[in-house]
This record gives structure tokens, sequence and C-alpha cells, in this order.
């Protein structure tokens, strides 16, 4: 078991040191000059003209006339020291930055992963279970419908119709501004409202997705039809034997989506204006600002190796097969 | 089963503190004052007092008591110096800072913070008049210190191009200075005034060691006539109100400003249609005119639309090739599909350029000038005439000498227009294509800035695909961009891009200096008239698209918007217009 802890650990930071280097050379590879987003764009050309000496310091104290393997080793002194640097977009420090936007990106995140995990769980327990009842043919075409169009998609058309025709929801942003206390709180939850909705419908269908294919897997396996000639109710069959193993790759699967709480709502953040990290983190690449992308990229990238990493010790902890090393899963 | 139900619990809790926290922890503010209520559009209110040089008005001016403007930047920074962000772009139209000048709807430059400005005809002195009522937005008042701090700031730290000649600031008296060039640049200074030439407090910048990075709250503190009251980063407002003391340019009749940030034009425009805002302010970057449905149709809406100043354009690689040859551009432009580029750039509202490259909407525009055509018939007859033959028979025309050549078609490396350039590339290319040409479209040269750079200074392309900003476009002109670097920057060192460099034509570049170089508007007229001139007998460039731009605003509640060409409604003197209906 520790054996196997210790190679998958290993396993973990050479994939989390690839993806760093992938990260620092990607958000240096994508269009747009840094130095126009740091000065502005009028005050940019200005100094094309007027100063280019001035444009020339700008880019000396950020760096960006050092060599590209000054600037990785640079990077990679950073993240062994915690100290990220300065974003571009604000001259604050990049960690600050990213640390005050995490805890937006959880509002939305947090409820997301749970009552997406129950709902999807629930629901796919019973739909599994009875295939082809009233409960499969409804909701087996909206998941699946859920499950293929991409988030952006249904999110504007969401946007479009519940927040800008019937005007139910707020268009944009986290908050209305001006506000305190208890109201404040209640105009953030209305502000989340449509965003965590469409996050909620869709981690709900792909867990729906999956736990309805478990189910109906191990219920023809030969152990439930042992289970049903001991004269088990199948009630007794359903939560005791099915779920029980049904639960085994669900489990993975949430602590792999674990990996995405983070940063994985990027474009329902994006579309409705969320200021959590999957926004900051778009907003960092289109804007040049590598400091602060090269940090998201990290943090998603540990999130996820992470969350795979977890996968694997709870999926050692609940099956005995693979703590006692009979079975690789 | 317990612990499961324990993490889940744990989870639940964590999510719902969050949630609490960041509504109780209240917004990021950058300055501690008191908040204004939310943003609601519409409201009125009596006359505030005027505090400005001219006296109140027989007829009381119905007031807006707050006027909601909507923007796609951030409010990411405060400083008057930065013009990333949402307040500093918005900024362009003297908001917390003061501009020494503004441009009107003639595009003529007008005293702002200035009550009067006049250049000597050597254009050598510039003699200028202030108030002595300003104050800063900590009540300092303005004074003449602060005026000649301004210039010395911009000279010695800014390093200022048109003021690398001002040897000589001379105290006339409280209100009054001369300032004296060793050049004559006093004109080309105050035409090039426009955005960013604002007045800036001594006491809180003397002792600023790098001011680009300066965040100190005091950072926002400028002498325009509305203070930054505070921000609300968490719900992406910025709100001002009135400083009377401040008024330039008569009563200002918007007693405040909520500056709301969007995530994008499409939600910003979904905000107007509902009433949540009451217009925009998205500096040089006009609505897109796909997004004109979410608006069309609207009563209270007008579409805001007026001519665009600035343009996307194409630079020939001059120094090598066919290129070199009049006949083969000409030959180009002709066989280039206007329409589907027109299109592109600006849908249906989009008109097909003139040869003389600078829109109708810019100063000294020529409309006498022949407009670009397509003829693949004439394009096809000038290059047989040239001797552009295929004489191996691959489809391909080959040199006049015989042999084979490939035209390299490329663009900026441009964030938000990247890709539109790429679509306009693949229409010169497959429009030179179908002459016989071998046009390729270079994506390899887009691939980074580096690698742009790279292309761009070397001059290896044919079409190099670009684009003239507004602010740019207003004296500057596209031009700018056709002209070598050492040019362009009125005899300096060159630096960034090396736009021009392929191209030396003594005479087009004499004509840029003698722009860059007026001491008069007629002077700069003539240059401007001459440039067109020399553009359309020498095809070493051309406009892609002549644009209508969008910059809607609500026309439900408000009257005395005026609608300049390539800015909008909003502008420097928006706020004294403005009135409740």
């Amino acid at each position: 078991m520790y054996k196997r802890v210790i190679k998958k650990l290993a396993v973990a930071f050479s994939t989390i040191l690839a993806i760093i280097t992938i990260s620092f050379l990607m958000v240096r590879f994508m269009p747009g000059d840094p130095l126009m987003h740091l000065v502005g764009q009028e005050r940019y050309y200005e100094l094309q003209m007027d100063a280019p000496e001035e444009l020339e310091r700008i880019a000396e104290k950020y760096g960006l006339n050092d060599s590209l393997w000054e600037q990785y080793v640079g990077y990679l002194k950073s993240i062994v020291t915690f100290d990220f640097g300065v974003a571009y977009s604000n001259d604050e420090p990049v960690l600050d930055n990213v640390l005050s936007r995490a805890k937006w990106s959880l509002v939305l995140s947090v409820p997301t992963f749970l009552f997406g995990g129950l709902f999807g769980a629930v629901l796919g327990v019973l739909t599994g279970w009875k295939p082809g009842g009233w409960l499969d043919r409804i909701l087996t075409p909206v998941m699946l419908f859920l499950n293929t169009v991409p988030s952006n998609c249904i999110g504007i058309l969401f946007l479009v119709f519940f927040a800008f025709k019937l005007q139910w929801f707020p268009l944009n942003g986290m908050t209305s501004g001006g506000l305190s206390g208890l109201a404040r709180t209640i105009d953030i939850i209305w502000h989340a409202g449509l965003p965590m909705l469409l996050l909620l419908l869709f981690r709900t269908a792909s867990n729906y997705l999956l736990m309805k294919s478990n189910v109906s897997q191990v219920k023809g396996e030969d152990y439930i039809t042992t289970a049903y000639s001991k004269g088990l109710s199948s009630h007794r069959v359903l939560w005791v034997h099915v779920v029980k193993n049904a639960m085994l790759p669900y489990t993975t699967s949430l602590c792999m989506q674990l990996g995405g709480i983070l940063s994985g709502s990027m474009l329902i953040e994006v579309i409705f204006g969320w200021k959590g990290m999957g926004n900051l983190f778009y907003t960092a690449v289109s804007s040049r600002d590598f400091p602060t992308a090269q940090l998201c990229f990290l943090i998603s990238a540990v999130c996820i190796v992470f969350g795979n990493l977890l996968s694997d010790i709870v999926i050692a902890l609940i099956d005995p097969r693979i703590r006692e090393g009979n079975f690789d899963y | 089963m317990k612990s499961t139900k324990k993490i889940v619990s744990l989870l639940l809790v964590l999510s719902l503190t969050a949630a609490l926290l960041a509504g109780c922890a209240g917004g990021e503010k950058a300055q501690t004052s008191e908040t204004p209520a939310p943003a609601s559009a519409g409201e009125t209110a009596a006359p505030a007092e005027s505090g400005g040089k001219e006296p109140a008005e027989p007829a009381a001016k119905k007031h807006i008591k707050n006027l909601v403007v909507g923007t796609t930047s951030q409010p990411t920074d405060n400083s008057i110096m930065q013009q990333s962000s949402a307040v500093g772009k918005f900024n362009y139209n003297s908001i917390t800072y003061a501009n020494l000048f503004y441009p009107d709807s003639k595009g003529e430059m007008q005293p702002y913070f200035l009550t009067s400005y006049q250049i000597s005809e050597d254009s050598k002195r510039l003699d200028l008049t202030f108030p002595t009522t300003a104050v800063w937005h900590d009540g300092v008042p303005v004074t003449v210190d602060d005026v000649v701090f301004t210039f010395e700031f911009r000279r010695d730290r800014m390093k200022t191009k048109a003021l690398e000649n001002l040897t000589e600031i001379k105290i006339n008296g409280p209100d009054s200075v001369t300032l004296i060039f060793s050049e004559p640049d006093a004109y080309y200074f105050v035409q090039n005034s426009t955005l960013t030439t604002f007045m800036i407090p001594k006491h809180i910048w003397e002792n600023v060691e790098d001011y680009t990075a300066y965040k100190g709250e005091d950072a926002a503190i400028g002498c325009g006539p509305y203070r930054l009251v505070s921000v609300d980063k968490d719900a992406n407002i910025s709100y001002f109100e009135a400083v009377p003391e401040n008024s330039f340019l008569g009563e200002l009749t918007v007693d405040s400003i909520t500056l709301k940030s969007y995530s994008s034009q499409d939600s910003m425009l979904m905000a107007m249609a509902n009433g949540e805002i009451d217009l925009m302010y998205d500096y040089a970057n006009p609505v897109s005119n796909t997004l004109l449905d979410i608006i069309s149709g609207n009563k209270d809406i007008d579409m805001g639309a007026s001519s665009y100043i600035g343009c996307n354009q194409v630079t020939l690689g001059m120094d090598h090739g066919p290129n070199q040859d009049h006949a083969f551009r000409e030959a180009a432009v002709k066989s280039l599909n206007w329409k589907l580029i027109c299109q592109l750039c600006n849908g249906e509202y989009g008109q097909i350029p003139g040869s003389g490259i600078i829109p109708p909407a810019c100063k000294g525009h020529d409309d006498s000038l022949w407009k670009m055509y397509q003829d693949i018939d004439e394009a096809n007859a000038i290059l047989d005439k040239a001797g552009y033959l295929d004489k191996n028979g691959d489809g391909l025309r080959e040199m006049p000498d015989g042999s084979p050549f490939t035209y390299k078609v490329t663009s900026q490396y441009a964030t938000k227009k990247q890709e539109l350039f790429n679509r306009i590339a693949e229409v010169l290319v497959s429009s030179l294509r179908a002459v016989g040409v071998d046009a390729f479209f270079d994506t390899e040269s887009i691939a980074s800035s580096e690698a742009n750079k790279m292309m761009l200074n070397s001059c290896d392309f044919d079409m190099y695909i670009g684009y003239t900003t507004s602010g740019v476009a207003t004296y500057r002109t596209a031009f700018w961009y056709m002209v070598p670097r050492d040019i362009a920057a009125l005899g300096g060192a060159g630096s960034g891009n090396e736009w021009g460099k392929s191209y030396h034509n003594e005479e087009l570049n004499n004509t840029y200096l003698s722009l860059t170089g007026a001491t008069s508007k007629e002077e700069y007229l003539s240059a401007v008239h001459k440039l067109q001139s020399i553009a359309s007998r020498e095809l070493f460039g051309f406009a892609l698209c002549w644009e209508q731009c969008f910059f809607p605003y609500r026309t439900d509640k408000y009257q005395g918007f005026e609608n300049i060409d390539s800015v909008g409604v909003v502008h420097a003197e928006t706020f004294y217009t403005l009135t409740a209906k």
C-alpha cells in the first residue's frame, strides 16, 4: 500500500514538473504583446513613438527582455520560494490575486460538487436499476443533451433566456454593489444562481450517466444473481450489493472532479462575469499576464494531479482487492 | 459512512462560509469614503451650484443624479498614471484627471483644464492660462507650481517626445505660463495632447520613484471634474461624484457617475436593453456589427452609428519581389474581392475604401481620389502586359525574367483581431490566386509575438495586415504605419515594430515629416492631402475598409447627446451637455 502511494506520488510530482514547463512555454506563445496590456493601448503607441526607451525600461522591469531560459529559471525559483511576483494586470502580488479569486470559485464549485455528486448518484441508481422506466425515458435524453452540448453554448442560451428575456437573474457579475451584510450575501446568492444552476446541471448529467452505466453493469454480475438466490430483497440487493460496487468508479470520478474545483468552471465564470479563478486564468492568458497565467495553470494542474492521486488512495482504501495488491485498478 | 457524512458536511459548511464571508466582507474599496446607493439609471436631481468659471445659465438645467455607464474594461487599477483599467480608460474623457486640451466634434483642440492657449507663429512659444479655482481631490488647490511640475514631469520622467525641446517654462503669474521650445514643436504638442496630457499633482508625485508602479491611495487624485469615491471590485463598479470647483467647461450636469464593468460586449448590450446602463464607453472598441441584433428594434436605444476614424489596412513589402513594380501593385489591388473584405470587416455597413487610405472622418480626407474596385480581367491584363506570365504552364505567374515567385500575406499579431485578420488574409490570398499569383498565408509569423516582430523587422512579407487605432488616426494617421520608424518618431531613435521599414520614398518621408512638424492647421492639412495623393499614386499600402462604428446609448431618459465620429456619445463635453428629460 505504502509503496503504491509513494510510486503514485513520484508520478504526480514528475507530471507537475512537466506541466510547469509546458505552462511556462504555452503562455509565452499566446498572441499579443504583454507590454500593450501593461501600459494601455494609447500609452503604448505614445511610448513607441515618443520614448521607446521607457518601453524598454518597463519590459526590463518585468523581465520581458530576458531570454526564455532565464525566465524559466526565474519561474522555477519563484515556485520553490512561493514568490510568484506581481501581476501585470494590477501590480498586486499574484498569489494574493489568485487566492482572493479562488474563494469565489469555491462559492460555485463546492455546492456543485456536493449536490451534483448526490443528485447524479441517486438518479443514476434509480434509472440504472430500472432501465426503460418512465424516469429513465425522461432523464436520459435530457442528461445526454446536457453532457454533450458545450457549456458555453447552454450558458449563453440560459443568459439570454433567464437573465435577458425573463430578467429573473442578473446579467453579469457577482453582486450589485453598494450593499453590505446579509443583503450583500443574499445578493451574491442571487447572482450565483444561474451559473450555479448550470454547473449543477452539467455535473449532475455527467455523474448521472456514469452511475447509471455502473449500476446497469453491476446488476448483471453473477454475484447479484447469487444475492437474489440467497433470498435477499430487491431493496437490499440494490443498496448493499449493487450500489456498493457501482460506487467504486463513481468515487474515482468524484475525486478527479475535485481536481477541477478551482478552475473547472472557467467558461461559465467568463460568460457570467463571475470573478473566480477560472475567469482570472482566462483574462491572464488573453492579456498575456504571464505570472498570473502560470500560477493559475500550476494550481489547476496540481489540483488535477492530486485529484487523481486521491482517487488512487481512496480506491485502495475502500477496495480490499487493491489494498492487498491482488488487483491493479 | 460516518466519515463520508462528515466530509460532505464539512465541504458544505466551507462553501456557505465562503459565500457568507464574501458577502459580509464588503467590496474592496479604492478609497474608503461613503459608498453611494446602487446604480439606478434615470434618477434626476435639482441643479447643484456650479463652481466653474462660467456663470450659471438663467434657465436651470435638469441635472442627472447618477449616470450609469457600461464598459468591458475591468477596475484593476485607479492610478491616474495607468490606462489599462476601466477607470484609466474612462479617464480619457477627463474624469478624475483633467486633460489640458480636448478634441471637439470637429477634431479641433480646445482648452479643457486651460482657459486659453496661444501658439506663436514660429511654433516655438506656447502661452497658457489656467484657472486658479481648481482643486485636487484631496482639497489642495491647483497652483502654478503644479502646472510647471506637470510639464517638467512629462518631459523628464514620462519622456514625452513633443516636450523634448522644451527649454524653459516661464511663469507669467498665478494663472499663466509660457512654454518655450528650441524647435517648432508647440503646434505638434497641442495637436497630440488629446487623451492623456493631464495635470499631475506635484505634492503627490514629486517623491514617487517609479510612477508606473505607484499604488498609493492618493494615486487616484487628480483635478478632474469627478472624484473617484470608491471601487467595488467584487461588483466591478466604480463610483464618481462631481467636484463643482473643477467644472472647466461650464456647469456639470451629471452629479455622479457609476461605471459598471461587464465581462463582454454581449452582456453589456443586454444590460443596456434592460435599462441597467444608460450608455457605454469602450475606448477604441465600438460594438461589433454582429452584436447589433441584441438592441435592434429597441425604440429607446440609438445605435450611435458614426464613421470610424481608424481602419484595418495593408502595408506592402516594397523592397523585394514583385511589389517593387507599380504595375504589379496596381493589378494586386484590382484583383481583390473588396465586397467580401468589407463584409468581413464591417458587415453591411462597410464601405469600399478610396486609394488615399484614410477614412472620410479623418481631418483632411480627400474624397476625390479613385476608389478601390475589383476587376479580374483588368488585373490579368495589367499583369500580362507587365510580363508576369505563366511560362511553365503550372497555372501560376512567374516574374518577367521567368523566375518563379511566391507572395507572402501575413498579419499583425493581435489578440482581439487575430481571427478577423486570418479571415481577411484568406480572402486576399484567394483573390490573388484567382489572377495567377502564388499567394499564401504565412501562419508561422503569427505563431508568436517574437516570430511576428522578426518577420516585420526583416520586412519578410509582401502584404501585411494591420490596423490603425482611432487615437493614432486622429493626428498621426494610418501613414504612421507606412513610413520608417525614424520618420514616424519625429527623427528620434526607432524602436518597436518596423512597419514601414521596407519603403524609402523620399517624397513620402518628407511629407510625413511635414505633417508631424506642422506649425499650423493649413500645413497639417496640406501634408495629409499630399500623403493621400502619394498613396493613391504609388499604392504602397491600402485601407481594407472604411467602417461605421457603433457606440449605442439609451435615449429615453436623457437628452443632449452629441455622437462624435469614432468616439461615440461619451467624451469630454458629455458631462456638461447631458440633461434629464
